[in-house]
């Protein structure tokens, strides 16, 4: 499987990045940023994930191009689900919707 | 709701709300403990020595296995918990 063994002191700063990006998270939470709380929330999530699947899945050591293809072909069809999803709900015509 | 007298609050809201989040915890929450699982499984296999640097498959497939379902969490979590935690 894999030859490239990595270092226990990545993965525990990895585990620190991530616990920081969960605190920010909430933080930014906190703040009445309108509209932008939810994206913010995503971009935040996304970035998360996207280190988890780079470090923890070993993806970013893989010299498998397949793995990478299926990776990116998840992500465009979870861009466009979320995609769709909100095309619909935010031109919905409910006057107290909280988006 | 605070700062919006007029607005009425429509239960159908909550219910829709209420029915993903316990759906979605829940499915969470079951996949989490068939991790649980396997990896006391990982564990037990470990300790009887079936492991080597060489074959080491079900230690990485199992770890796998187990992001993905923290990558649900990653995103459940914000936005069953803290979606409107500004309001």
């Amino acid at each position: 499987m894999a030859e490239h063994i990595l270092s226990s002191k990545l993965y525990w700063a990895i585990w620190a990045i991530l616990i920081c990006l969960t605190v920010v998270t909430a933080l930014v939470a906190r703040v009445d940023l309108g509209w932008f709380n939810p994206v913010a929330a995503l971009l935040i999530a996304t970035g998360k994930a996207t280190i988890v699947v780079l470090f923890f899945m070993h993806v970013k050591y893989t010299s498998e191009k397949l793995t990478t293809m299926v990776i990116v072909s998840a992500l465009f069809w979870l861009l466009i689900l979320l995609a769709l999803s909100l095309a619909d709900y935010s031109t919905r015509p409910i006057s107290q919707n909280c988006m | 709701m605070p700062g919006h007298p007029e607005a009425k609050i429509d239960p159908r809201h909550a219910q829709i709300f209420f029915s993903l989040y316990f759906a979605m915890t829940g499915m969470h929450a079951l996949h989490m403990i068939i991790g649980v699982g396997i990896f006391g499984v990982l564990i037990f296999m470990a300790w009887r020595g079936r492991f080597t640097p060489e074959y080491h498959t079900p230690l990485e497939i199992g770890g796998l296995y187990w992001h993905f379902v923290d990558i649900v969490w990653i995103y459940l979590f914000p936005l069953l918990y803290l979606i409107d935690r500004h309001k």
